[in-house]
């Protein structure tokens, strides 16, 4: 098609630097996201699997049809006496982290990768734009995804309670455990976006940064478990990003024993060493993300 | 428009400007020089990606102390072949365009009308990573040009172009810069290219500007060089001319390529060799001669 030169027209506004560049970053790149298929497939499918195993849960368990475990808690404490809401959060974790591990991996990892094989981050750093809303636009297309899978179900149990409940001032009493199931996949969100994006930030092939999350979060899991058992040290639990996650949880939500099983070793972890673990993981992929994009872009 | 002073940059052992000093001023301005000269090094200093010693400013403004102002007010686009993967080309330049600091609606009415102003109105709603090199050059020119800057920097705009879209991206450049009154800095090592659109050349060589100044300047020649084309004796009429205080250097073109303080002497060394001077022309250089005496001159050091 011919050049069309009588076309140009001056645009009298005055472009200049706004931290809202962070939010245009993050909300195209869920648009672009969700132009795939296979994305939109499979966050459709996990958030409503996620969702909906919540909210079936706390139903059959008010019917008295649900988990054995759930049951002999309420014969033990009394349906009034225990926080059902904490209790179905504790059980939901296991299976949310591993959700959200793969929704990491799938929507996460590719991001800075595909924006450094194309050779983006020239036009991005020719803008007014810092690192820090790079990173932050980034972290919350991430984020966004993330949320769908670890924050909504449990804002979902919420509601569900509050609709079912017969109890009354049920939305107010409840709204404090709320805000601690929303805490806790929001620490979830934040560990696995920055290890995410970090690993991202290493390569120029997004499959590759994605395997190697995901290699990463195996790895760690397997490796934790078999020290922590081996060497009977709970502790080395932190050596897995999301157990930090999940004995911080704990910590926020406490629940009347007997617990899940599986998860002794994370009752008997020390909590300020998973505060730790969480910071140094979450840190850490933020280090490697933040110094590896100002390298790419000056080398670029 | 661009104030430099001893501007100087190393990586490592590798000094890429060495004590950089100019003054760019409105209008379209080349900056010329071999590969490796220190031209892609100088656009992003002064665009505040990289830390530099020295002086400079841009439109007034430090890009060292006020790096994002500096980049509100340029249009960037870079040499590599680079692309936002997975964007349509209009939604591409509408997002750089929002990265500017543009309101999201005026970045989408904008970035369709720069879409058409290059020519690819047609091919807005194609993914910008299928676009071919010439698309994508015209591409990111859009990108550079959506939030509407005062100054354009180019680092080597017609890189992959056919013979035909380089013709074509070179009117545009020329048209920005006259009839748009962009200022223009465009960085090549293609002669024809900074001629073909600008009105003056920066000249690196090794990270040292070894000239500079209006194209027409750098091309006049030496005062006082001629090429005359007589006919009679032209051997009589070199010793003539020699005779006078002329210096002949020799066959230029089809006549002598003289050196005269004044017209009038070659007319009288004519006269006394019994020559008909029938073409006499002052020498023009063109801006190869220019460029290759200054990046093969030796340096002063």
């Amino acid at each position: 098609m011919p050049i069309d030169i009588a076309s140009y027209r001056r645009w009298e506004g005055r472009a200049r630097a706004t931290p809202l560049a962070a939010y245009a970053i993050a909300a195209t790149m869920v648009r672009r996201r969700m132009r795939i298929r296979l994305v939109r497939w499979i966050v459709s499918v996990f958030s409503l699997m996620a969702t909906g195993s919540a909210a079936a849960t706390f139903l059959f368990t008010l019917e008295g049809e649900g988990d054995p475990m759930i049951q002999h808690q309420i014969r033990l404490f009394g349906i009034d006496n225990i926080d059902l809401l904490a209790v179905l959060n504790h059980r939901l974790e296991g299976t949310l982290g591993w959700f959200g591990i793969l929704l990491a991996a799938l929507v996460g990892a590719p991001l800075i990768a595909e924006d450094r094989r194309a050779k983006a981050l020239p036009l991005y750093f020719s803008r007014p734009l810092g690192h820090v809303e790079y990173v932050l636009g980034k972290a919350a297309s991430a984020a966004f995804f993330l949320a769908l899978l670890l924050v909504v179900p449990r804002a979902s149990m919420y509601l569900v309670e509050v609709a079912f409940s017969d109890a009354e001032g049920i939305a107010l009493r409840q709204l404090p455990t709320l805000l601690r199931t929303l805490a806790t996949g929001g620490l979830g969100i934040a560990v696995l976006a920055s290890v995410a994006l970090g690993v991202s930030s290493l390569t120029e092939r997004p499959t590759y940064a994605a395997l190697t999350f995901l290699g990463i979060s195996v790895v760690a899991f397997g490796t934790a478990h078999h020290l922590a058992d081996a060497l009977r040290d709970p502790n080395l639990l932190v050596l897995e990003p999301y157990a930090c996650v999940r004995r911080i949880a704990l910590d926020l939500l406490p629940v009347p024993a007997p617990l899940r099983p599986g998860t002794e070793d994370l009752a008997a972890m020390d909590v300020g060493r998973a505060w730790t673990g969480f910071g140094i993981w979450t840190g850490l992929g933020l280090l490697v993300l933040v110094l590896r994009v100002r390298r790419v872009e000056v080398v670029t | 428009m661009l104030t430099i002073r001893n501007l100087h940059k190393r990586f490592g052992q590798t000094v890429a400007l060495d004590g950089v000093d100019c003054e760019v001023g409105a209008g379209a301005t080349g900056l010329l020089g071999p590969n490796g000269a220190g031209k892609t090094t100088l656009l992003r200093i002064l665009l505040g990606l990289l830390p530099a010693g020295g002086e400079a400013r841009v439109m007034g403004l430090d890009p060292f102390r006020e790096p994002r102002a500096v980049r509100a007010r340029i249009g960037y686009m870079p040499e590599s072949e680079c692309t936002i993967p997975g964007l349509f080309g209009v939604d591409a330049v509408a997002y750089l365009g929002r990265l500017a600091g543009m309101p999201r609606r005026d970045a989408f009415k904008r970035a369709h009308e720069v879409m058409y102003f290059v020519g690819l109105g047609e091919e807005r709603y194609r993914d910008a990573s299928e676009y071919s090199t010439g698309m994508q050059q015209r591409l990111k020119l859009a990108a550079a040009l959506v939030h509407d800057p005062e100054l354009l920097m180019l680092d080597e705009p017609t890189n992959g172009l056919d013979p035909k879209g380089r013709e074509e991206m070179l009117t545009l450049l020329r048209e920005l810069a006259t009839e748009h009154r962009k200022h223009l800095l465009l960085s090549s090592h293609l002669l024809p290219d900074v001629e073909h659109v600008c009105s003056s050349v920066v000249m690196l060589r090794q990270g040292r500007i070894v000239r500079q100044g209006p194209i027409t300047e750098l091309t006049s020649g030496e005062k006082g060089t001629y090429e005359v084309k007589a006919r009679g004796d032209a051997v009589r009429l070199a010793a003539e001319l020699k005779a006078l205080g002329a210096e002949v250097g020799g066959p230029g073109g089809d006549g002598l390529l003289v050196r005269a303080p004044d017209t009038a002497t070659i007319f009288r060394a004519a006269q006394a060799a019994g020559a008909q001077v029938r073409g006499l022309k002052a020498v023009r250089r063109t801006l190869e001669n220019v460029f290759l005496d200054a990046v093969e001159a030796p340096r002063a050091d």
